[in-house]
């Protein structure tokens, strides 16, 4: 057990070398991730700091290879820097400032799959500390972390554009697929399907529950940060119809009058 | 060049755009004219592809609307939109505001400075020029909505009720000839919705006449003011759109001099 933890975290600092670290980023998380460890009894408390050194770069580095998945935050609006500090330029000028979040590649497939086996140490052995009578009432959740995955991916990239039409319009016009917009429904449905399908699967072939759970989850949220259509592809040639937001200018009038 | 190929749209179920299809040339400036709901603001969203027909696409110089990355990125680099209600940023200036757009379109530093002074100059707000766009009145917003749009100088601009939203008559004065003047060039091409004929008269090249989401015509205003014999556009346009008025005038008319 020691040995192969020894070498997935050589394996990890070494990949994770070439990005960026600051030593502040994440702090708490780190600890976070690296306390479920203490709790393991035949764990050495050598492998400890190390455990949370490689927290810490793990989290940092999906901290960058997080942005091409959110990608659509409120830098978008801020472009220029005029008077040292940027300046936003409104709806619609924001949809030219190009998004630049990169495509999935490989190595930020490798960045999440590193993610995901974090995730399923920290969920397993979490689970593992749980009273064996308890579990079973735990275990009817496992699906909670599976959805809400899915149902971020779909947050994120509904932040812009919605649906050509409405469900209630799709039934009436019995369109009921739109590809160029369906598409985006692909990465949370094959996310979900996946999780189930590794709960069902290793819990009746292994019987740990545990194991099972801890499997589906992590595998769920490797799929949903590796697999469909990245945010640039999405903003550029996705089918939607752009968010316009409310206009402030009715919205000033009832806070303030003119100066 | 425009070219918007067999749109449909609809929201929910009820239709705005049937099958319509546009040609706009380069340098053209045209005028969408039509009643109110009759889907002008849509055919104009979805060139600006803020929207996205249900069927038929739009292709701006030869490249089709969001078929790729590098395609979209160059169509939305060369294409300016103003909506009917802009979302201003109304806690910057409109100094700082008309700068951030003029960058975003890579404008030189200097270029846009002297552009946009003469803009605020040309609509009568070089002294509100300092004050957040918060402090400006409903037709100030709209100048300046209207200056971000031109300081961008890009080559095909989408506006959306331009002359509408408080302006003065001055400001109107002031945009009709500058539409006057980018009428004249050869290198911008401009789409407008407008319900005013006098302005259309006075610019367009082209005027689409919209009904129910179709076309109904598509010409200069010489030819369409010809297709109708009427007198001038107003009438050629009250002739295509609401044909009945004239008997529903003669009636109003007739049970006036009746009833007395």
């Amino acid at each position: 057990m020691k040995n192969t933890l020894m070498k997935y975290f050589i394996w990890l600092f070494i990949t994770l070398a070439a990005h960026e670290a600051t030593p502040q980023d994440f702090f708490a998380t780190g600890i976070v991730l690296a306390m479920p460890l203490l709790f393991i009894p035949y764990f050495s408390w050598v492998i400890i700091p190390v455990f949370f050194i490689c927290a810490m770069i793990t989290i940092h580095a999906q901290k960058q290879n997080w942005k091409l998945w959110v990608g659509l935050d409120g830098d978008l609006h801020k472009t220029t820097k005029i008077t040292g500090k940027k300046e936003q330029v409104g709806w619609p000028f924001c949809t030219i400032v190009e998004v630049t979040n990169e495509e999935i590649s490989s190595n930020n497939k490798l960045l999440n799959l590193l993610l995901s086996c974090w995730v399923f140490i920290w969920t397993f052995t979490l689970i593992r500390l749980i009273p064996v009578e308890e579990i079973t009432q735990i275990l009817k959740f496992w699906y909670v972390p599976v959805f809400f995955f899915a149902l971020s991916h779909r947050a994120a990239y509904s932040t812009i554009g919605t649906a050509p039409i409405s469900l209630l319009g799709r039934l009436k016009s019995r369109r009921f697929i739109i590809p160029g917009y369906d598409k985006v429904y692909l990465a949370p449905a094959f996310s979900i399907l996946a999780g189930g399908i590794v709960y069902l699967l290793v819990s009746s072939l292994s019987g740990i529950h545990a194991l099972a759970e801890s499997l589906s989850i992590s595998t769920s949220l490797y799929i949903i940060l590796s697999t469909g259509t990245s945010m640039r592809e999405w903003a550029y040639t996705g089918q939607y119809q752009a968010h316009r937001p409310a206009s402030p200018l009715s919205a000033t009038n009832k806070i303030s009058l003119p100066r | 060049m425009i070219k918007a190929c067999n749109l449909i749209h609809h929201y929910g179920v009820r239709p705005i755009l049937r099958n319509v299809s546009l040609e706009v040339g380069q340098g053209e400036l045209v005028v969408l004219m039509g009643a109110n709901g009759c889907g002008k603001s849509t055919l104009l969203g979805t060139m600006a592809g803020l929207l996205w027909p249900i069927e038929g696409h739009v292709e701006i110089d030869g490249l089709q609307r969001r078929s790729c990355v590098e395609a979209e990125i160059a169509i939305r680099k060369k294409m300016a939109y103003l909506p009917d209600h802009p979302w201003l940023t109304l806690a910057r200036t409109g100094r700082e505001y008309l700068m951030a757009v003029g960058q975003i379109y890579d404008l030189p530093t200097a270029h846009i400075m002297d552009h946009m002074e003469r803009l605020l100059e040309l609509f009568h707000l070089t002294d509100k020029g300092d004050s957040t766009m918060q402090s400006y009145s409903n037709g100030q917003q709209k100048k300046i909505a209207i200056a971000a749009t031109l300081i961008t100088e890009a080559p095909i601009l989408l506006l959306d009720e331009p002359f509408t939203g408080g302006l003065d008559p001055s400001a109107i004065l002031a945009l009709k000839n500058v539409l006057g003047s980018l009428a004249q060039r050869e290198d911008t091409t401009v789409v407008m919705a407008s319900q005013l004929p006098e302005i259309a008269a006075a610019t367009a090249h082209r005027i689409a006449v919209i009904q129910d989401g179709v076309i109904l015509h598509y010409d200069s205003p010489t030819d369409l003011i010809k297709s109708q014999n009427s007198e001038n556009l107003e009438t050629a346009l009250n002739d295509i759109l609401n044909p009945e008025t004239k008997n529903l005038l003669k009636a109003y008319f007739k049970g006036k001099e009746l009833s007395k």
